[in-house]
C-alpha cells in the first residue's frame, strides 16, 4: 500500500506543478488514501532471523560440550541468557516508541535459548529419553509465547518445530504422530484467525498438510494421496468462500495451497504407476478414519460456506474448476472406498484429462482477468503433462517431435490469446 | 493479551527447564551410587554434540531372569512397557542384573526401564529381550568419543570395559555421574580355526577338531599391582552361550564345578598379562543339544559364545585381587570374533 501511496505523492507534486490540481484538491485526494499503520516488518523479520541464528549458535556452542566449562556455569549461562533475553524484551516494550521489531527479536532469542536449554540439560545429565519429545516441548514454549505476545514469528517458529517433531518421529522411529496435526489445528490455526494473518494462515495450512501426510503415511502409505486430495479440495473451496467471511484475506492462502495440492496430486495421478496405488484404504485404524472424517467435514463446511455466501458470485471459470474438482474427487473417493485393486490405466487417463482441464481453465481465467500468473501456471501444468507423457508413452522420435511441436504451438497460441484478451479489455475501458 | 500472560509464558519456559534439571540434579546428589559395566561406541548428535552410546550388560535381560508374571511362554508383551531390574553386587563395586519384574520391587536397589523393540525380541523367541534405562548415552566433548573408543580397545586388541558410575533414585530412575575403566582387561585370540564348513563335504573325522582353540589373556589395565586367580586346568574360565541361544545350548558340564581345586593367585604388575589356552573341542567345553553333549563346532554357525573369567570362590584373600566376572567378545564355532 505504501508503495502506491509514494507513487501518488510523487504524481501529485507533478500535477500541481502542471496546474492539473490545486493544493486543496491534492490534499483531498491524499486524504482518501490514509497511510496504513503497518508494522515495521523489515525490522521484525531481520531481528527474528538474527535471533534464530544466535540461538542456533548457542545450541552448537553447547553441543561442543566444552569440558572446561563447569556444569553450573553452563546452566547459569542458559538460564541467565533466557531470562535476560525475555527481560530485555519486556523492558524495551515499555519504551514509548515500542521498538516492536527489537522486542520480537529478543523474545525469539529467549525461545531459542529455551530450546538450547532443553538440549543442554539432556546433555549435562546424559538423558537418553525419546529425543523428538524435546521438539514438542520446545514448540509448546514457542506457542505459549505466540499466544501471550501475540506474535506471528513465535507461531512460525512453533510450526517449524512441530514439523521437525513429526518428521523425526516418522523418519527415525516410523511412528505416526497424531498430536502434530492436532497441535496445528487447535494451537496455531485459531491464532491465525484471531490475528487475521494470511502469512500465518499460509504456513499453518502448509504445515498441516505436511504433518497430516506424515501421520497418515506412517499408518498406510496409500492413504496419503486421497487424504491430501480431500484436504486440498476443502482448502480450494474454502478459498472461494473466504471473501464472504470475517477473514476475507484468507482466500489467497487457502486458494493457493488448495490449488497447489490439487494440481500436484492430479499431475502425479496422471502417471499409471502412481494411479495404480490409488485403491481401497483399510480404515480399521481409528487414526485414519478420523483424518478422513475431519477432512470430509472440512470439505462439507467449505461447501456450505460457499453455497450460503458466494456461489452466485463465483465466475464461470471457477464453476467449471469446481465441476472438474468434483469429478476428480469422486474418482479418488470411489477408489479409496471401493477398489480392491488399483485401476492404473483408466485412472491415469482420467487424471490426464482432469489435469489438462485444469490447465485450460487456468489459462482461460488468467486471460479473461488479465492475470499473467494464472496463465503461467496453466501453461506450466500443460507443459509438465506433455513432458510426462513424452517420457512414458512415446518411443518413436517422430511422435516425440510431434509432441514438442504441439506443445510449442499451443503455448504460442495461448500467448497470442492472452495478448488479444488483454487488448480487448483495454479497448473496452472508457 | 496482557503483560501478565506474557510473564506467565516466560515463567513457564524457565520452570520447564528448571524442572528438567532439578529432578536429575537431585538424583545426582542423593541417589545410591553404583557402577554398571558397558561397551561404548561413538556417534554424534546435531543438537547435543558427540556422545558415546552405551550398551550395558543389564540392557540384555535373559528369560530366566524374568519374574513369573512376565515369563509365560507365548504371551505377547507391549513395546516400551515399564519394567524394573533388580541389581546385585558383582565385585569391584560393579552391579549386575538379579532379575526383572513388572512390579516395582519393595526393597533393594533397582533400575526402572522400558522394553525395547528388537529383531530378536525375546518375548517370542524365548531368549532375551532388551531394556533401556535412559542412561545409554554419555555426552562428551567433541572428539573425546573416539578417544574413549580407543581406550576401550579394538576387536583384535586388549579390551578394557568401561564402568559407568550412576546415581539411582528410590524410584529406579538413574543418572550418569561419570565413568572409570576396569582394572582388568581381556583379549581373545583364535589360535586354531576348524576347517571351513561345506554342506557337500563329508563331516570331519573324530581326529579332526571341529571347534576353535582360543587364547584368553587377562591384563592389568590399572596403574597399580593387581592379582587374578585361576584354579586347576583354567577352571576360572567358563563357556557361556550368548543371549537368545543360552537356554537351548547350555554347557554340558562345568568340569571344575564339583572339584573345587585349589586356586592360585597370579600377581600382575601394570601392563602385565596372564594367558590361558582353551581347546574348545575338548569334552570340558561341550554343550547340550537336544539333551546330548556335543562340540560347539556341531552347532549352527550363527550361535555365539563368550569365555567368561570368574574369580574362583576359593581364591586367596588379597586386597589387590580382582573380584568379579568378565566376559570376552562373542565368537562363533568357526572362530569368527564379533
Amino acid at each position: 500500500m505504501s508503495k502506491h501511496l509514494d507513487w501518488l505523492k510523487r504524481e501529485l507534486v507533478q500535477w500541481r506543478a502542471e496546474g492539473l490540481v490545486d493544493e486543496p484538491l491534492a490534499q483531498r485526494i491524499l486524504a482518501r488514501y490514509p497511510a496504513a499503520t503497518e508494522r515495521n516488518w523489515g525490522r521484525i523479520i531481520f531481528s527474528s532471523i538474527g535471533a534464530v541464528l544466535v540461538g542456533l549458535g548457542v545450541i552448537l556452542f553447547f553441543a561442543y560440550n566444552w569440558q572446561a566449562l563447569p556444569k553450573a556455569a553452563k546452566l547459569a549461562l542458559v538460564f541467565g541468557g533466557l531470562a535476560l533475553a525475555h527481560g530485555s524484551a519486556l523492558a524495551v516494550a515499555r519504551r514509548p516508541d515500542g521498538a516492536r521489531g527489537l522486542v520480537e527479536g529478543l523474545h525469539v532469542l529467549g525461545t531459542m535459548l529455551f530450546g538450547a536449554g532443553i538440549w543442554l540439560v539432556a546433555q549435562i545429565y546424559h538423558i537418553d529419553e525419546h529425543y523428538p519429545n524435546a521438539f514438542l516441548v520446545w514448540s509448546a514454549g514457542a506457542l505459549a509465547m505466540a499466544w501471550a505476545m501475540p506474535s506471528i514469528v513465535q507461531a512460525l517458529l512453533a510450526l517449524c518445530l512441530v514439523t521437525f517433531w513429526a518428521g523425526v518421529e516418522l523418519f527415525d522411529f516410523h511412528s505416526a504422530v497424531h498430536g502434530a496435526p492436532l497441535l496445528v489445528v487447535l494451537g496455531v490455526l485459531p491464532l491465525a484467525w484471531w490475528r487475521r494473518s494470511p502469512v500465518l494462515l499460509f504456513f499453518t495450512l502448509a504445515v498441516l498438510f505436511v504433518v497430516t501426510a506424515f501421520a497418515a503415511g506412517a499408518l498406510q502409505a496409500k492413504a496419503v494421496m486421497p487424504l491430501l486430495y480431500l484436504m486440498g479440495a476443502a482448502s480450494l473451496i474454502a478459498g472461494a468462500a473466504a471473501p464472504a467471511t470475517p477473514f476475507p484475506d484468507a482466500g489467497g492462502p487457502l486458494r493457493f495451497l488448495g490449488l497447489t495440492v490439487v494440481l500436484g496430486c492430479s499431475y502425479l495421478l496422471s502417471f499409471k504407476d502412481l494411479a495404480g496405488m490409488l485403491r481401497k484404504v483399510d480404515f480399521s485404524s481409528p487414526g485414519l478414519a478420523l483424518y478422513f472424517g475431519a477432512a470430509g467435514l472440512a470439505l462439507a463446511g467449505a461447501l456450505a460456506l460457499l453455497a450460503r455466501g458466494r456461489l452466485a458470485q463465483v465466475d464461470a471459470y471457477r464453476r467449471w474448476q469446481l465441476v472438474l474438482l468434483a469429478v476428480a474427487l469422486a474418482i479418488v473417493l470411489i477408489a479409496t472406498f471401493r477398489f480392491d485393486r488399483g485401476a492404473g490405466l483408466p485412472t491415469a487417463v482420467a487424471f490426464n484429462l482432469i489435469a489438462l482441464g485444469f490447465a485450460a481453465l487456468l489459462i482461460l481465467e488468467g486471460s479473461a482477468q488479465r492475470r499473467a500468473r494464472l496463465v503461467a501456471v496453466g501453461c506450466l501444468l500443460f507443459a509438465m503433462i506433455a513432458i510426462g507423457r513424452y517420457a512414458d508413452l512415446f518411443t518413436s522420435l517422430l511422435v516425440r517431435s510431434a509432441v514438442f511441436v504441439a506443445v510449442g504451438v499451443t503455448l504460442f497460441l495461448v500467448g497470442n490469446f492472452y495478448a488479444r484478451s488483454r487488448r480487448r479489455a483495454q479497448e473496452a475501458q472508457p | 493479551m496482557s503483560r501478565r500472560w506474557l510473564i506467565f509464558a516466560i515463567a513457564a519456559q524457565l520452570l520447564v527447564l528448571a524442572w528438567m534439571g532439578a529432578e536429575r540434579e537431585w538424583i545426582f546428589r542423593t541417589g545410591h551410587v553404583a557402577h554398571l559395566r558397558t561397551a561404548p561406541i561413538d556417534p554424534r548428535d546435531l543438537f547435543r554434540g558427540d556422545f558415546v552410546r552405551l550398551r550395558y550388560d543389564v540392557n540384555s535381560v535373559r528369560r530366566e531372569h524374568l519374574d513369573a508374571a512376565m515369563a509365560p511362554p507365548g504371551r505377547e508383551r507391549k513395546r516400551h512397557e515399564v519394567v524394573y531390574t533388580r541389581l546385585q553386587p558383582a565385585g569391584e563395586g560393579v552391579y549386575e542384573a538379579a532379575g526383572t519384574s513388572l512390579a516395582r520391587p519393595a526393597e533393594g536397589l533397582f533400575l526402572r526401564g522400558r522394553t525395547e523393540d528388537s529383531w530378536r525380541m525375546g518375548w517370542r523367541g524365548g531368549g532375551h529381550f532388551l531394556v533401556k534405562y535412559g542412561i545409554e548415552q554419555l555426552f562428551v566433548e567433541q572428539g573425546a568419543g573416539l578417544a574413549i573408543e580407543k581406550r576401550r580397545g579394538t576387536r583384535d586388541a586388549l579390551q578394557v570395559p568401561m564402568e559407568v558410575e550412576v546415581a539411582i533414585a528410590r524410584s529406579g530412575t538413574a543418572v550418569i555421574r561419570g565413568y572409570r575403566w576396569s582394572r582388568l582387561g581381556m583379549k581373545l585370540e583364535v589360535l586354531r580355526r576348524p576347517a571351513p564348513r561345506n554342506r557337500n563335504a563329508p563331516s570331519p573325522g573324530p581326529e579332526q577338531p571341529r571347534s576353535p582353540k582360543l587364547r584368553v589373556t587377562l591384563a592389568n589395565a590399572s596403574d597399580a599391582q593387581l592379582s587374578v586367580a585361576d584354579a586347576g586346568e583354567h577352571c576360572a574360565f567358563q563357556l557361556v552361550t550368548v543371549d537368545w541361544a543360552a537356554q537351548a545350548y547350555a554347557p554340558a558340564s562345568q568340569a571344575c564345578a564339583g572339584e573345587q581345586p585349589a586356586a592360585r593367585s597370579i600377581a600382575l604388575a601394570p601392563g602385565e598379562t596372564y594367558s590361558a589356552e582353551l581347546d574348545l573341542s575338548e569334552p570340558r567345553w561341550h554343550v547340550l543339544a537336544g539333551g546330548k553333549p556335543v562340540e560347539i563346532g556341531a552347532l549352527p554357525g550363527l550361535i555365539q559364545f563368550r569365555i567368561e573369567y570368574r574369580t574362583p570362590a576359593a581364591a586367596p584373600v588379597q586386597s589387590s585381587l580382582w573380584r568379579g566376572r568378565m566376559a570376552s567378545q562373542a565368537f562363533n564355532a568357526s572362530g569368527v570374533i564379533d
